[in-house]
């Protein structure tokens, strides 16, 4: 990380720190000692701090995930991710602290049963039909990350609910200033609000939409071939100009939007599964979700939309003079990119799991950078009984495992097991590379 | 996130909040200086006595509203006067009648003014001319607590009311603009 990109970091900090600090003011300059002389009071003003902070992490989190350029390159775009699932649940806690408390608060200060006077507030105070939509939105996107909800759902399903939590953060915003006491009264406090709002959606449409789109079509990226590789296995090769000006590297993943029917709607993060050229990139898909089944219909010349690239999975974070790549499935696809990628001198070897003989896609092309480089390919196939995927079962294969960078892709079972191998045999942190597949989405 | 990050986030959030709060310090304390018996929204016990004696220590208030609203002011007094007058052409009490508008008291969320009717030194009926109603929630405070503010003031015959638990602001002008409309009526 160079001195100009730590900066950058730095100074984003301070601004979230700088926008905690004006949230908190905005609070105490609207507060009064009656807010605070008694249980209800104190209880409805509690609801209305959590309403302030979490709508304020909420914003920051989608901030997070916008692919601010510089703060991507300055923080890696793994770490945002890592901060915006850490971020989210606290968001969702205060906002749901909000709900309750306030629904207390009002209930007791009205001498009205709860359910009752939740009714009113929802049905009568302004824009809270909207809210309470929001709130469900929200809510909705919590659950479906949390861990066991996630690996239920197809990554489609998860990606839809989680869109409408821009939806979410939209429609939760004029309930806020119309019947918030900190805002009624208090032009500045609305004014500070309303532009945390409105820079956020400037942020968003920007990053996420315009430039996007002006890079895609500037370099003109379209379909040029779906070639079959495996049972439910297709490589996308795509054709675009000037594409080594996006200094994309073997192991990298774009989030890809192809515009074709039923498939324009959503976008993909997929790895590219061979070191990317002047004019072509390649990714090597399996049909995991429901829109990536359509992929293999592709026609040759759909245009396609993409973000990136993305991810710290790069060659250039070895450290050793050898590596072990070790790739579960349709994960051989970065580590197959990555195998072009490291300097010649490299020592490599990899380790390709897979169930059936079948899914050992690119085998032929894994072969022949082997041949061409002096590369040992080790195929285990068979089920994860056969083949344990611990540091001594590793060891008969890799004997120099100990000494060397793993880079690990595939399921999240095979990772976290290559994980403890690793640290089994003392392999510090900065020497293990991991690229679990769920781990792309936001 | 490294410590150093941390404590740059933490550097900001104090650099935000002190410099709002040094350009404009809080207004914490201003609503609580209140003639109304204390502890309005925890449903406190606060007698009638010690009522009195706080309208007593602080007649400031109503004084400063009544200057810094001039024209309705003046709209009470030639009321004020006119049934003054009438007062005065009967001797035989000394009590006043008619109709007196207090002054419209500002509140944190929205104005009140209190008409009340008078008969013979009794106030026979109340009502607000003004109440909060800018946002839904202090509309329905207010219709929830202004028939009990009517039923304390005519128990009362005077300012020295409860308030209302849960309406404090709309109570606390209430008691202000009613104390006006009093002193109008020279009760």
């Amino acid at each position: 990380m160079s001195i100009g990109k730590r900066y950058n970091a730095d100074w984003a900090s301070i601004l979230l720190g700088l926008g905690l600090g004006l949230t908190a003011a905005l609070y105490l300059e609207s507060t009064h000692a009656s807010d605070w002389n008694g249980v209800y009071p104190i209880i409805t003003s509690i609801s209305r701090i959590c309403a302030l902070l979490g709508s304020y992490l909420a914003l920051v989190g989608l901030v997070l995930v916008s692919r601010i350029s510089f703060i991507e390159r300055s923080i890696g775009h793994d770490r945002l991710v890592i901060w915006h699932r850490k971020l989210g649940p606290y968001s969702l806690y205060l906002i749901t602290f909000h709900v309750l408390l306030v629904s207390i608060g009002y209930a007791a200060n009205d001498h009205a049963k709860i359910g009752v006077e939740i009714w009113r507030i929802v049905m009568k105070y302004p824009w809270m039909l909207p809210a309470t939509v929001a709130f469900i939105f929200l809510m909705a996107a919590g659950i479906t990350s949390y861990k066991k909800a996630r690996a239920k759902m197809s990554y489609e399903t998860w990606w839809t609910i989680h869109l409408y939590t821009y939806l979410g953060i939209a429609l939760s915003f004029m309930h806020q200033v119309l019947t918030g006491p900190m805002f009624i009264g208090h032009p500045l406090n609305k004014a500070y609000w309303t532009g945390l709002y409105i820079a956020t959606a400037a942020v968003l449409i920007l990053w996420r939409f315009l430039i996007p789109w002006v890079r895609s079509l500037r370099h003109n990226l379209r379909v040029e071939q779906v070639v079959v590789e495996g049972p439910g296995v297709v490589s996308i090769i795509m054709k675009g100009r000037g594409l080594d000006r996006l200094g994309a590297q073997g192991g990298q993943f774009f989030s890809w939007r192809f515009i074709a029917p039923g498939q324009w709607w959503i976008s993909h993060p997929y790895s590219l599964s061979a070191a990317p050229t002047k004019h072509h990139m390649r990714v090597t898909v399996k049909a995991l979700g429901d829109a990536s089944t359509d992929v293999i219909n592709l026609k040759p010349g759909t245009r396609v939309f993409f973000e990136g690239p993305y991810g710290t999975f790069v060659a250039s974070k070895a450290t050793r003079g050898h590596v072990t790549l070790i790739g579960g499935g349709v994960g051989i696809t970065p580590l197959r990119a990555l195998m072009e990628e490291f300097d010649p001198t490299m020592e490599i070897d990899v380790i390709f799991r897979a169930s059936v003989e079948e899914d050992l896609v690119l085998r032929h092309e894994l072969d022949a950078l082997a041949d061409a480089r002096g590369a040992r390919v080790h195929y285990l196939v068979g089920s994860r009984r056969i083949h344990p995927m611990n540091a001594k079962y590793i060891m008969n294969f890799v004997p120099a495992f100990r000494d060397s960078d793993v880079y690990v892709c595939g399921p999240t079972p095979l990772v976290e097991a290559v994980r403890e191998a690793a640290q089994s045999c003392g392999i510090p942190k900065n020497r293990f590379h991991d690229e679990a597949f769920e781990f792309h989405a936001v | 996130m490294g410590a150093k990050r941390v404590l740059l986030i933490a550097g900001g959030t104090i650099g935000g909040l002190g410099a709002v709060l040094s350009i404009t310090p809080p207004q914490f304390g201003t609503a609580s200086s209140s003639g109304l018996g204390g502890q309005l929204l925890g449903g406190g016990s606060t007698t009638t006595s010690s009522t009195t004696t706080t309208t007593a220590t602080t007649p400031a208030p109503a004084a400063t509203q009544a200057a810094s609203t001039p024209a309705p002011a003046a709209t009470a007094t030639k009321k004020a006067t006119a049934s003054a007058t009438t007062a005065a052409s009967t001797p035989a009490s000394a009590k006043p009648s008619g109709t007196f508008t207090g002054d419209t008291s500002q509140t944190r969320f929205g104005p009140v003014q209190v008409q009340i009717t008078v008969v013979n030194g009794k106030i026979t009926a109340a009502k607000a001319l003004q109440y909060p109603n800018n946002d839904f929630r202090s509309q329905q405070i207010s219709q929830q607590a202004i028939p009990y503010l009517v039923q304390e003031t005519l128990a009362a015959n005077s300012a020295n009311i409860q308030g209302v638990g849960g309406a404090s602001y709309t109570s606390q002008g209430w008691y202000d603009s009613l104390s006006s409309a009093l002193s109008k009526a020279g009760m």
